[in-house]
């Protein structure tokens, strides 16, 4: 059974127009039903507010309010609809510095450009079928980063001084 | 127990919400239509959209930092976001419009600048032979990424981050 990508709306939030209209189009061409679009952070929390997509694809470096403040505003305003929506950022950055600096902020998956169609359509499917459990402290709200912390163990290695 | 509010949250931090399956309900799940993925492909490949007038902005940005950089002697770190970022901008941008030699290039040296923690001469030097690259690769029209002249460019470039590297490792790494 495929996916009904026909029941999905996606809000697409990025500066370049050019690179806008590809991202949106190919969403389009993926069968997806609606697809909103925005130049900048403000923008694209206005209509994520008005409209409630199912997932949202933005930039991360944009003028006046980029990616993560919009990430911030969505994870944290009073007046946002859904404080849990899934958020995919598309970005040129690929250090592992970035990826944590990005998930710090509450972003749910991170695709790097430039990427192609089955890239972006395996980042629609994962935040679909992998939906999060979210955790709030007092100065984060986000995906919880749990899952990824146990990976990173550095106590002693038993076995190897059993050996 | 933990007390709870009265939304059902508990009083203190950290709160925890279990994930929301609704959007899977809705979707469904399965496999990807592999003739969809094809259509979709198809068309990134075949946008006919002049990427040019944008990649010559941010090249611009990259060089006017650049001269603003080389005008002062003390604390030039604070001037590298302004090149990696607009760096950065060209290697998404030219990647997902087909001009493939520059985004290579231009990879290989945002990953160099995302691990330098010094902004000195020879990183300076190397951004400007980078910069100099990306416009020939621009006004030759040079896409391909397999092009011996846009490889040439590639092997000059690694060659400077590598005796960058060999030189002052000190400077390197997060």
């Amino acid at each position: 059974m495929p996916y009904k990508f026909e029941k999905l709306s996606v809000l697409v939030v990025e500066d370049s127009v050019p690179m806008l209209e590809v991202v949106a189009n190919t969403l389009k061409y993926l069968g997806v039903r609606e697809v909103f679009e925005a130049t900048n952070g403000e923008a694209g929390y206005s209509i994520y507010v008005r409209e409630r997509p199912d997932i949202i694809i933005t930039d991360w470096e944009m003028n006046d309010v980029d990616g993560l403040e919009m990430i911030r505003w969505i994870r944290s305003n009073s007046d946002s609809p859904k404080r849990t929506v899934p958020i995919i950022i598309m970005t040129g950055y690929a250090a592992a510095s970035r990826v944590s600096e990005a998930r710090d902020q509450g972003v749910t998956e991170f695709l790097v450009k430039p990427f192609t169609a089955n890239e972006l359509a395996r980042r629609l499917t994962y935040v679909i079928d992998h939906p999060r459990d979210f955790v709030e402290t007092e100065v984060f709200f986000g995906p919880d980063r749990r899952r990824r912390a146990a990976m990173e163990y550095s106590g002693p290695e038993k076995r190897s001084e059993e050996e | 127990m933990a007390k709870k509010d009265k939304y059902g949250h508990r009083e203190s931090f950290p709160r925890f919400y279990k994930a929301d399956h609704e959007l899977q309900q809705r979707v469904g799940t399965g496999q990807l239509d592999p003739d969809v993925i094809t259509k979709a492909q198809d068309y990134m490949n075949n946008v006919q959209t002049d990427i040019m007038p944008e990649l010559r902005k941010y090249l611009d940005e990259v060089t006017g930092t650049l001269s603003e950089a080389r005008k002062i002697n003390y604390q030039r770190e604070e001037f590298l976001p302004s090149i990696v970022r607009p760096l950065m901008n060209i290697k998404s941008v030219s990647g997902m419009f087909k001009e493939l030699m520059i985004c290579r290039v231009s990879a290989f040296v945002l990953t160099f600048l995302e691990d330098v923690k010094k902004f000195d001469n020879d990183i300076v030097d190397i951004i400007e032979a980078y910069t100099k690259v990306v416009k020939t690769l621009m006004d030759l029209k040079i896409k391909d990424e397999t092009n011996p002249h846009g490889q040439s460019f590639l092997t000059e470039i690694r060659n400077a981050c590598k005796r960058y590297y060999d030189k002052h490792a000190e400077n390197v790494g997060r």
